[in-house]
């Protein structure tokens, strides 16, 4: 007994290997592990817990803080007092960021609104294809979050929190849901940059797994380099070549699992067969050559080149092939100053594109169980900043549209002057409640454990469910 | 990873006692939860009597018998011994996070005696590369990373620490002094160097230089950083759940939180800082080599000297600089009134009456604005810009910018056609890392002089000496150009050109022109030592003094920009209020203002004089009767060297945390680590030298493919090294592996791009050269938001946070890193350059010694068939495709010995490629 182990690898050159064949035992592992494909993921939590409405998340992120002034929320009464101090009795002893300690005077709005769609949805003029689209979009104008910078309010929009090591929602949903595909990350991070405003950093922090098991991180889909990094060979190595080299590795770590009964070297040898199909399923994703140009135009993208209108095609790509949770970033939306030029340029980066997906999935009949989300991380003040406007956390808007919402509504409303949230306020954190609703799970049981508390995306405070602007029915 | 089934939520004594309404949530009131029975981590360690056991010829030492009673009472036997391959390795992995060599695993493998492995375990311990292996777990405890953490995650200067951690190591230097003089080794009566570097742990905390962050928002969190921290790290305790509330389980209550960030209230620090690194996130420390520090205390030296024959007075100097201060009393500015503005990229130009020039309507992004002047007089020695303010302007300007700043990427001069050179030049205000110099590199682009002051732009001039080579015709055509690149409207809202006839001047600030007006006798004593330093710094009396001084300075000045810089702990006079801030809100300032103090809830009173200082907390710490400090580190080292903690939840020894397996055996082990001066090393020595750490990972007689299946803390476990190590091991085998201890943070191949979405400033990534692009990766550049991507894909963590016990994940992503990662393909590419340069060549021989530098064993029949195919099809492949040969030896930047046939070299690079995706290379078992 006691001499077993130790002769198991010192031996392991004698060692008969019985009725196997040289090239048998690899494959045949293999093909074992092959054989069910079930998506089963041993730490996923029982969910749904209830019928879902969405499948998957699409969060078309308006990084740096889109006004909400310019966008969604129309402020008439601000125009008029565009100049006047700003009654002291809304913003005294309030956060400010940049303002912070300076006069405070309104900026009017920049913009014109327009009528739009069946519904008649307010929304700014500078956003026609949106306009279009209106009837789809639930708007959302009272948001509200607790973080007045960038990198803060990003933390909590992301993980709920502003504390590092939570995991963020993508991470949160992948772990509660597991993954729909066996060849790509179920989730995916892109990002672009604007022309329009200072590209505010984004932190890796942003999509990463906290204290979740790290493979639910979220994974970045570049434009420049590897697509997914390290997804490409090395010089001088052709798919076939790969192949042989990975059979090999498959084979010898078959050999030791059989020796070992070691249970990692079984998981090592499917990840090494998952990372050779994602050697193809990712060059494949982002080869949009077999889009016709009518869709190239939908969305004006330029395939390649990195832009908003290229991350928005490539989104409809990874929703169609099973990816859960796929957050496009935009950083262009930091508009301090002149505003009215960088809003100007940053619309029409993102205004097509944005339409162009909800069209797109409609078409293909993935808007009905696909969640898609547009905003910032905060929103901006209606006082000036020379030109431009601040940082804003008492008021902004989000969209919401697909997995069923009923569109062309605006819910919720800020005061005269679109400093502060008053009727159906909506925090950060509400919204969290109602995208996990919506993909099936109870926010309140979706929880894990660390250092002693199960912890959820939402926090401690309660958090609402908004059933007022996602329905209760599923349309037909 | 926790079985779900078993979730302690329905296991815990606590919850159930919550739920019976035993004990209330309310108010955690210490004495009342300790009351009936203590929890075990609120009471000291008490040594326990060595227990007797069944088997008395299988313990090698006291600790043996503790481990071997445990698995006794349960009915278990401990495993067999393991194998001499499997013993060699994983001491070498564990305590160097290095493979062994085939040569120390052959003679292990001869010997296999307990002298022989007590021989090697000394070896082990005296090597360099084990303090490498303690310091990248200690670096996860304190969060040590080289950048900031928070919004342009910059890099700031920290290494110096790493090198205080390596030598605490390799010195072994005792855990309490180890303790202590991270903690407040700047507070220790004269305190040394090392001790003051010691102390940059209290500057580990996540800052931020977000523009429009609230100093006073962080400066709390900074503090409550710290807090979780320090508890987490040295108590095992959840603290910072306290930020907000009482602790819901633990009795540890909000104001304890704040009591405890208390300690480090003294930290000279600034809420929201400025710099983008790496240098003047202030305070710094400047850590000189010993030859360093020689050669400053020599140039010093030489110096005071030269200052002081520089200043002595003579009568000849005096009568020099009568007659210097009536040639510059005759001078003065004289405006510059502009014949045309113009800029081609927009704005228009007024010219108002005091001859200043008003960039009126929309400004542009950035442009170039040519100024045409005529020169008054033939007499042309120095040139004024003034940028001045104006109630138009954002902020009052004096740039058009929304802060009111510019940024004048450049300014040439030309004179009749002809480029006039400034010899020299002075601001009245430069905003830092914003030097006039900049304006005038020749480089234009984002660079340039600004004026940025308390976060406004600020009204200052610029002078320049600029004689021309002959002196102009009166009215001669000058011709100013101002070049803005900076962008987002950073140019000049309002400036004024004058020009003055001695290029004295330029020495001279605006009131101290007014000043020279004034009667010689009237000038205050200030104003004469100017004229005097003025003078000095220009007569040609003191030319070759000036000459040698100017040369000493330089020296000094590099000298001094060479010497390190790390991140200082300072204590100020007066500290921070503390106070308790309800729900975590730091804008509510009604709880009360707290003192230093520790959770009542360890039992331990804390010693100090007067106000408490983060000296007595780190003795506090260090107290022997402390119940949790060494237990924490004895459990930890015990996961380090079994795969497992006998309290699995390393990082929570609260009630809701794992109770230990065997308490007796971890207070044995913390009792005697005490006892033995905190002897880190004579603690690891004990573990490794027992029968327990030699057990096989596995058991026969246990179904082992469960990954659930029940395991007994005192088994070995076997797990997959660390990002690390992974990484070190394929260097190691191939011979690439730079040994070289210390120094600063290096920078291995990384994908291009990666950084994008870092900004302020942007950066590119610039890999190391040399040896250094194969150091350990403990010395990689720590970017915490974008942690190396092929460490990060082998759970490498941020580093935002403490961490006790990395995840191991085992990803499609990791076998991509180790597939395709360049350092892994080079690593393969000279373990088969050093393997046709050093075996014989017959392929079993090859694979032989490949196996022998990777695996430390023989190949296996099957195997040698197996790669010997590989190695075939691939012989032919890259013989007829010579450039794809080529391209594969041509990744990494290691030289290729071009004397290896191309395809051969190729194809046993993907034999190599092989070894170092195995599981078993990278798997510690």
């Amino acid at each position: 007994m006691a001499d077993l182990p130790r002769t198991l690898l010192d031996d392991l050159s004698r060692r008969a290997f019985l009725a196997s064949s040289a090239a048998g035992v690899g494959q045949a592992a293999l093909h074992a592990l092959n054989a069910p494909r079930v998506l089963h993921d041993p730490d996923a939590k029982a969910f749904p817990n209830h019928r879902p409405r969405a499948r998957r998340v699409i969060h078309l992120y308006q990084a740096g803080g889109p006004s909400h002034l310019e966008t969604f929320d129309e402020k008439p009464e601000l125009a008029k007092r565009d100049g006047q101090p700003m009654p002291e009795s809304m913003t005294r002893g309030q956060q400010l960021a940049q303002l912070q300690g300076q006069q405070l005077r309104c900026f009017a709005p920049r913009f014109p609104f327009r009528s739009s769609g069946e519904s008649g949805l307010r929304i700014a003029a500078k956003f026609p294809h949106l306009g279009r689209v209106a009837d789809k979009l639930a708007v959302l104008n009272a948001m509200r979050t607790d973080q007045i910078n960038h990198d803060p309010a990003h933390t909590l929009f992301n993980t709920g929190t502003t504390l590092a090591g939570r995991p963020s929602m993508g991470s949160w949903i992948h772990y509660g849901l597991g993954s729909m595909n066996d060849n790509l990350p179920a989730f995916v991070v892109l990002t672009s940059v604007g022309r329009g405003g200072q590209a505010q950093p984004i932190a890796a922090r942003q999509w990463h797994s906290g204290f979740l098991p790290s493979r639910y991180q979220g994974v970045e889909l570049r434009a420049q380099g590897d697509p997914v990094l390290y997804v490409n060979n090395p010089g001088g190595v052709d798919r076939q070549r790969q192949r042989d080299v990975v059979d090999a590795v498959q084979d010898l770590n078959a050999d030791y699992h059989a020796l070992t009964r070691d249970p990692e070297a079984r998981t090592r040898i499917a990840q090494y067969e998952l990372a050779f199909r994602m050697q193809s399923a990712v060059p494949e994703l982002v080869d949009t050559s077999d889009e016709p140009q009518h869709v190239l135009d939908l969305y004006g993208a330029n395939p390649g080149d990195g832009s908003y209108a290229s991350n928005c095609l490539l989104a409809r790509r990874l929703a169609e092939r099973g990816v859960r949770f796929i957050q496009v970033y935009h950083r262009a939306w930091d508009h301090h100053g002149g505003i009215e030029r960088a809003m100007d340029i940053t619309a029409q980066e993102v205004d097509r594109a944005s339409a162009a997906l909800l069209i797109d999935l409609e078409q293909r009949g993935l808007l009905d169980d696909t969640l898609v989300l547009w905003g910032g991380e905060f929103g901006r003040t209606p006082m000036a900043q020379g030109n431009g406007r601040d940082h804003h956390i008492k008021a902004f808007s989000y969209v919401m549209a697909g997995a069923g919402i009923p569109g062309g509504v605006a819910h919720g409303a800020t005061d005269e002057l679109g400093y502060a949230a008053v009727e159906g306020i909506t925090h950060v954190h509400d919204l969290h409640a109602t995208i996990l609703y919506l993909m099936g799970i109870d926010h309140e049981r979706l929880d894990y454990r660390f250092r002693g508390l199960e912890l959820r995306l939402t926090g401690v405070e309660p958090a609402r469910v908004l059933h007022e602007v996602i329905g209760t029915v599923r349309p037909a | 990873m926790i079985p779900r089934l078993l979730s302690p939520r329905l296991l815990s004594p606590v919850r159930a006692a919550l739920l019976a309404g035993s004990l209330s949530l309310a108010a955690p009131d210490p004495a009342a939860a300790q009351a009936p029975e203590p929890h075990w981590a609120y009471t000291p360690p008490a040594p326990a009597p060595i227990p007797a056991v069944a088997d008395e010829a299988w313990p090698a030492n006291d600790f043996d018998r503790f481990v071997l009673a445990g698995l006794e009472k349960i009915g278990l036997a401990p495993a067999p011994q393991a194998d001499p391959r499997t013993l060699v390795r994983r001491l070498s992995f564990d305590l160097l996070g290095l493979p062994p060599s085939q040569a120390q695993v052959d003679a292990f493998r001869r010997n296999p005696s307990d002298a022989a492995w007590q021989a090697l375990v000394e070896e082990l311990l005296a090597s360099p590369h084990h303090a490498e292996r303690l310091a990248t777990h200690w670096f996860d405890l304190v969060r040590f990373a080289d950048t900031i953490g928070i919004h342009g995650d910059n890099p700031w200067n920290v290494w110096p620490y790493r090198d205080w951690v390596l030598d605490a190591f390799r010195s072994n230097k005792p855990f309490d002094e180890f303790t202590i003089e991270q903690l407040a080794g700047d507070l220790l009566p004269d305190a040394t160097l090392s001790q003051q570097v010691a102390a940059a742990y209290n500057r580990l905390n996540l800052i931020t230089r977000e523009g429009g962050s609230q100093p006073k928002e962080f400066l709390i969190r900074y503090t409550a950083d710290r807090v979780r921290n320090v508890s987490e790290v040295w108590m095992a305790a959840s603290m910072g759940c306290c930020e907000c509330h009482d602790h819901k389980f633990d009795p540890l209550s909000l104001r304890e939180f704040y009591e405890f960030g208390a300690f480090f209230a003294d930290i000279e620090q600034v809420g929201v800082y400025q710099a983008t690194g790496p240098t003047n996130f202030k305070p710094e420390l400047p850590v000189p080599s010993a030859e360093q520090a020689a050669r400053q205390g020599a140039l010093e030296q030489r110096l005071a000297a030269l200052e002081a024959e520089f200043a002595a007075d003579s009568p000849e100097l005096a009568s020099d600089q009568q007659r210097f201060e009536l040639g510059l009393a005759a001078q003065g500015w004289r405006t510059l009134r502009p014949v045309a503005v113009t800029c081609a990229t927009g704005g228009r130009f007024e010219v108002l009456d005091d001859g200043s020039v008003l960039l009126v309507g929309e400004a542009p992004e950035q442009g170039t604005f040519v100024v045409e002047c005529e020169v008054p007089t033939a007499e042309l020695a120095a040139l004024r810009l003034e940028a001045l303010a104006d109630p138009s302007l954002p902020r009052g300007g004096p740039g058009r910018a929304e802060n009111g700043n510019l940024v004048l990427s450049e300014i040439t001069f030309e004179l009749a056609g002809e480029a006039l050179p400034v010899a020299a030049s002075r601001a009245s205000f430069e905003q830092p890392n914003y030097p006039l110099a900049k304006a005038l590199d020749g480089k234009g682009g984002r660079t340039g002089w600004a004026l940025m002051r308390d976060s406004h732009g600020s009204a200052a001039e610029a002078v320049f000496d600029v004689t021309p080579a002959s002196a102009p015709r009166p009215g001669a055509k000058l011709l100013i150009r101002l070049t803005q690149e900076y962008g987002s409207q950073h140019v000049l809202g309002r400036f004024r050109i004058s020009s003055a006839t001695t290029p004295e001047l330029i020495a001279l600030g605006p009131d101290e022109r007014d000043a020279l007006a004034e009667p010689a006798a009237t000038r205050s004593d200030a104003f004469r030592e100017r004229l005097r330093d003025l003078h000095r710094e220009r007569t040609p009396l003191l030319a070759p003094i000036r000459e040698e001084l100017a040369a000493t300075r330089a020296a000094l000045e590099q000298l001094e920009k060479d010497i390190p810089l790390v991140l200082r702990t300072r204590a100020i006079v007066e500290p921070m209020e503390t106070r308790v801030r309800p729900r975590g809100n730091w804008m509510d300032d009604s709880g009360p203002v707290v003192a230093p103090g520790v959770p009542a809830a360890f039992g331990l009173p804390l010693a100090s004089d007067g106000r408490a200082t983060r000296l007595d907390l780190a003795r506090w710490l260090v107290d022997p009767r402390h119940p949790t400090t060494a237990r924490v580190v004895v459990n930890r080292i015990w996961r380090l060297l079994f795969g497992r903690g006998i309290v699995t939840s390393l990082d929570d020894f609260g009630l809701q945390g794992a109770a230990p397996s065997d308490l007796e055996l971890l207070d044995h082990l913390a009792v005697s680590f005490v006892a033995s001066g905190w002897d880190l090393r004579e603690l690891i020595r004990t573990l490794v030298r027992s029968r327990a750490y030699r057990q096989a990972s596995w058991a026969p007689d246990l179904p082992t493919d469960d990954p659930n299946r029940a395991v007994h803390f005192g088994q070995q476990q076997r797990f997959r090294l660390d990002a690390e190590f992974v990484r070190d091991q394929a260097l190691a085998s191939s011979g690439l592996l730079a040994r070289e201890v210390g120094g600063p943070s290096v920078f291995p191949y990384q994908p291009p791009g990666y950084w994008a979405h870092l900004n302020f400033p942007r950066r590119t990534y610039a890999e190391s050269t040399g040896a250094d692009q194969y150091r350990r990766a403990v010395y990689t550049h720590w970017q915490r938001q974008y942690v190396h991507p092929s460490m990060l894909a082998f759970d490498a963590p941020s580093r935002e946070r403490c961490i006790a016990e990395r995840q191991r994940s085992n990803t499609p992503l990791a076998a991509l890193a180790a597939l395709n990662d360049p350092s892994f393909v080079e690593a393969a590419r000279a373990l088969a350059a050093r393997t046709l340069r050093d075996a014989p060549a017959a392929t079993p021989a090859r694979l032989a010694h490949i196996f022998g530098l990777v695996l430390q064993r023989a190949p296996t029949q099957r195997e040698v068939e197996r790669l010997t195919a590989l190695l075939d099809r691939h012989l032919a492949h890259y013989a007829a495709a010579p450039a794809e040969a080529a391209a594969l030896l041509a990744v990494g930047a290691a030289p290729r010995d071009a004397s290896f046939d191309a395809a051969e070299h190729a194809a046993w690079t993907s034999v190599c490629r092989v070894l170092l995706n195995l599981h078993e290379t990278i798997q510690r078992t």
